[in-house]
């Protein structure tokens, strides 16, 4: 995963960002005097010795930027015949935090299905960084999705704002989902969200009669698709475009993305997104 | 409910069949895992529930199909409620086992639909089962169990006599009766078997006719001489009547076998119409049989007969008057049917050599001709017509006296004619559809008084020919002033067949089914039965007394197949019950069959209805 993530990023990385906040970092940015509460070992006493002031150094910090990547891992993204749509996700949640991490972000990651099933808070650390690959690997669809609870709960446990990534065919109710997602907007977060579709599901190209089973829970329908094909494409296409107007009305980006296509439009649409926030 | 055709219900398990096609089918469609299922359904929320309902309605109506269509062949029948279930009655069953009842099936036919009434009724009923074609006799018949009365049921047998509603009806005993009497009739209803039907004798309630149907019949009526007073040389003519009672015109063959000689014809009757057909048969094949095919009643299609040639007579006439002698024609001729002789008196002449005296207007006999007249017809086959004249001896009434009273000559003013005759007497048989004898006129005769024998009576109720014995008597002088009877057709048949009465040649050959034996000896039956004087034949066939051939046969009116017609059942307060419709009840077979139409038509349209 690692690997792989390295071979789908390398090309798309151009260089640190300049942070507009400053803090704690290698790079020197200016002396100001001492004030009362400042740590005591950021005195330079070399400034001191010369003009017996006391001076403390400020650093420019790298950067600054906490991101949150929550992972869709329910029985609808086991969808996919050549790669399953959480295939397609878990490579775009590696390729993503690859990114982060080398652009020293603070990356975490959440997965869950209809609770979060395993949590891992963001950290710029090398090994946090390997902690969350495994964690995006052992990931494996079940369950059946309750992506609005789940987002509720997280929006819960994440205090500083940050960049919230969903990586999710967000097949559940469109306006419960939105309320969650826009709780994120209220707590100041930034917000991507990543629909991850195949392309069966969106033109739903089959022609025999069959039973369609349900991947997340036991209901079935005995189907005769050529009789139902058009409607269906234009239901899907009005649930795509409602989650498209709603989202970008909340100033949340709203990426669909099918699994045969390239990861490079997931990571402009990261990129873009990234260059706005600095 | 029951059913005609009750194995065909194990068809219905064949509904089992649709089922298992569909489990099949729904077995056989490719499974595919989908994640977007919830837009399947909400795409066809609106028809997701009638898809379902439509798929279950389509199976729903293949299996009602195959059940309403094995419940339509197994002949479902709704049972009667004309005599209500489970009654408890007191039932006079009649049942018809006239010939009539061999047309096709109709006799077991009947004997089903009776086992279906008596199985209607409670079993605390009571039963009469009765024969519509049996000698009834009151003391035995009583009231029986459902048992017994399926068993005399099953008993019966076909008989071949005449049968009458009225006749079977009058051995009810209804006076043992513990419930409520139902009287039931099945058969076919033949309108000559209501002729002797009273309503009394139901008294005033309903008479239940289950009718068995039929169709036409043609029968064999009669054969007879074409000429029965002709003596025949070598051979002679009889005439094979036949009827046709049915509603078509028929075609077939009439054919006569008598011995090794066969003859047959062609013939065609209208309905209704009676043909008669001639066959020339050798002198000496006097027995045989007359044949008709093509029919479906075959009883009456064969006539057994045996004739009597007629033979010359002896005659002696013993009167002064010549017109007897001039009637009966010439001793010279060898056809003639007499040889006549005459005398004016009885005097010596030998009798033995005659086989009938005829006193031609004789006023008196004397004491010893008295004797050896009464010596005379002690012989068998010998017999005395006397013909009286304007006036008698002593001698001459008492010798009468024996047969009838002779009182005093009358004339009338005019004349008073001949108004009765004993038609069933079979000196008249010939006559039954001529009137014989009923333009006679007479002028004078004399008055008698006879306890029996009256074969004939004048309008003023004086009898005209009295035939006792060997003797008859003839009341009326044959001469143009006291009557024109010489002048008459009848005449000659009429004396001819009196005196063949006389001299015992009347004895009967041919008989019906129900007539008594009336031979002298033992008569023995085509089974080997042997039956006395007195009792009835039963039997349609030849049958042999001393050595005689002796001819039954049916009643030819029992092959009137005509059924009473429902307006006259009316009047007589007899209900018609159809057995489809009101005994077995309905029959459900259409209704489930369109059921099953229906379901198909369903089926069709549902798939159809997308």
């Amino acid at each position: 995963m690692d690997i792989k993530a390295r071979l789908v990023v390398e090309g798309f990385l151009s260089g640190l960002h300049a942070s507009p906040f400053k803090g704690f970092s290698q790079e020197f940015a200016d002396y100001r005097q001492y004030m009362p509460g400042d740590e005591v070992k950021m005195i330079d006493w070399k400034v001191y010795g010369r003009s017996d002031r006391f001076y403390v150094k400020e650093f420019q910090e790298e950067t600054n930027l906490r991101a949150y990547i929550l992972l869709d891992k329910s029985g609808s993204m086991g969808y996919g015949k050549k790669m399953s749509k959480l295939e397609y996700a878990k490579h775009l949640a590696a390729c993503l935090a690859y990114m982060l991490f080398r652009q020293k972000d603070s990356v975490g990651i959440a997965t869950f299905d209809r609770v979060i099933d395993e949590i891992i808070p963001p950290s710029a650390r090398r090994t946090n960084f390997m902690m969350l690959l495994r964690t995006i690997e052992k990931a494996m669809p079940a369950g059946e999705t309750s992506l609005h609870d789940v987002l509720y709960s997280l929006a819960q446990k994440i205090k500083r704002r940050g960049l919230v990534i969903v990586l999710s065919d967000m097949f559940d109710d469109p306006d419960e989902t939105l309320k969650a997602l826009r709780s994120f907007r209220y707590r100041k977060h930034e917000i991507l969200v990543f629909q991850i579709l195949d392309k069966e599901e969106s033109e739903f190209p089959f022609e025999e009669s069959a039973i369609f089973s349900d991947l997340e829970s036991d209901s079935e329908m005995v189907v005769t698709p050529g009789l139902i094909r058009d409607r269906y494409r234009q239901r899907f296409s009005a649930f795509l475009n409602y989650y498209h107007q709603e989202l970008l009305q909340s100033h949340i980006d709203h990426t669909v993305l099918h699994t045969a296509m390239p990861y490079d439009k997931a990571l402009f649409a990261y990129l873009q997104k990234r260059a706005r926030l600095v | 409910m029951t059913f005609l055709n009750p194995f065909f219900l194990f068809g219905t398990l064949l509904v089992a069949l649709p089922i298992l096609i569909h489990l099949w089918f729904r077995k056989r469609l490719k499974r595919i895992p989908f994640s977007a299922v919830r837009f399947l359904k909400i795409t066809e929320a609106r028809r997701f529930g009638w898809l379902r309902l439509r798929e279950w309605l389509i199976l729903a109506a293949r299996c009602l199909f195959i059940v309403f269509l094995f419940l339509s062949l197994a002949r479902p029948n709704l049972k009667s409620r004309v005599f209500g279930i489970g009654r408890r009655s007191s039932v006079f069953l009649i049942v018809d086992n006239s010939y009539s009842m061999a047309y096709g099936d109709n006799f077991e036919q009947m004997k089903d639909l009776a086992l279906q009434v008596i199985s209607m009724y409670s079993s605390n009923s009571e039963f009469c089962v009765v024969p519509l074609c049996a000698s009834l006799n009151s003391n035995g018949i009583f009231w029986t169990t459902v048992a017994s009365a399926k068993h005399a049921l099953d008993k019966i047998q076909l008989a071949y006599g005449q049968a009458g509603i009225g006749a079977a009806l009058s051995g009810a005993p209804k006076a043992d009766a513990k419930y409520d009497i139902d009287y039931v009739y099945v058969g076919d209803g033949q309108a000559v078997n209501f002729r002797d039907y009273r309503m009394e004798a139901i008294e005033q309630r309903t008479l239940y006719w289950i009718r068995v149907s039929t169709g036409g019949n043609v029968g064999v009526v009669n054969v007879a001489l074409k000429d029965p007073v002709a003596v025949p040389m070598e051979e002679y003519i009889v005439e094979v009547a036949l009827v046709n009672y049915g509603r078509r015109p028929w075609s077939g063959k009439v054919g006569i076998a008598s011995g090794a000689y066969y003859d047959e014809q062609e013939g065609t009757l209208q309905p209704g119409a009676e043909g008669r057909f001639d066959f020339r048969l050798p002198r000496n094949a006097q027995t045989g049989k007359a044949m008709i095919y093509d029919d479906s009643l075959s009883i009456d299609n064969v006539y057994y007969f045996h004739k009597r040639l007629p033979r010359s007579v002896n005659v002696l006439v013993v009167g002064e008057s010549p017109y007897l002698a001039q009637a009966l024609g010439s001793e010279s001729d060898p056809r003639s049917t007499f040889l006549v002789r005459t005398a004016e008196q009885l005097g010596a002449v030998d009798l033995r050599g005659y086989d009938v005296v005829v006193f031609d207007g004789m006023q008196d006999i004397s004491e010893s001709e008295r004797i050896r007249l009464i010596d005379h017809l002690r012989n068998p086959g010998s017999g005395l017509v006397m013909i009286l004249g304007e006036g008698f001896g002593p001698n001459l009434v008492d010798f009468l006296s024996d047969y009838c009273m002779v009182h005093e000559p009358v004339v009338p003013k005019g004349y008073v004619i001949v108004d009765w005759i004993d038609q069933h007497n079979p000196i008249f048989r010939i006559f039954e559809s001529s009137g014989a004898l009923r333009d006679v006129q007479c002028y004078g005769y004399t008055k008698t008084e006879a306890q029996s024998g009256v074969i004939a009576r004048f309008s003023g109720d004086d009898p005209f020919i009295v035939v006792q014995d060997n003797v008859a008597v003839i009341t009326a002088p044959l001469n143009e002033r006291s009557t024109n009877f010489v002048y008459n057709r009848a005449f000659v048949p009429v004396v001819l067949r009196l005196m063949m009465s006389l001299v015992q040649e009347q004895q009967r050959t041919e008989f019906y089914v129900g007539e008594e034996v009336v031979q002298g000896g033992l008569v023995k039956a085509p089974t080997g039965e042997l039956m006395r004087a007195g009792e009835e034949f039963t039997l349609p066939g030849f049958h042999s007394s001393n050595g005689d051939k002796v001819c039954v046969n049916v009643v030819s009116e029992e092959g009137n197949l005509e059924a009473l017609s429902a307006e006259r059942a009316g009047i007589l307060n007899i209900k018609e019950v159809y057995p489809n419709q009101d005994l077995g009840g309905s029959d459900l077979s259409s209704f489930f069959l369109i059921l099953a139409l229906v379901s198909i038509l369903a089926e069709l349209g549902l798939i159809l209805l997308r």
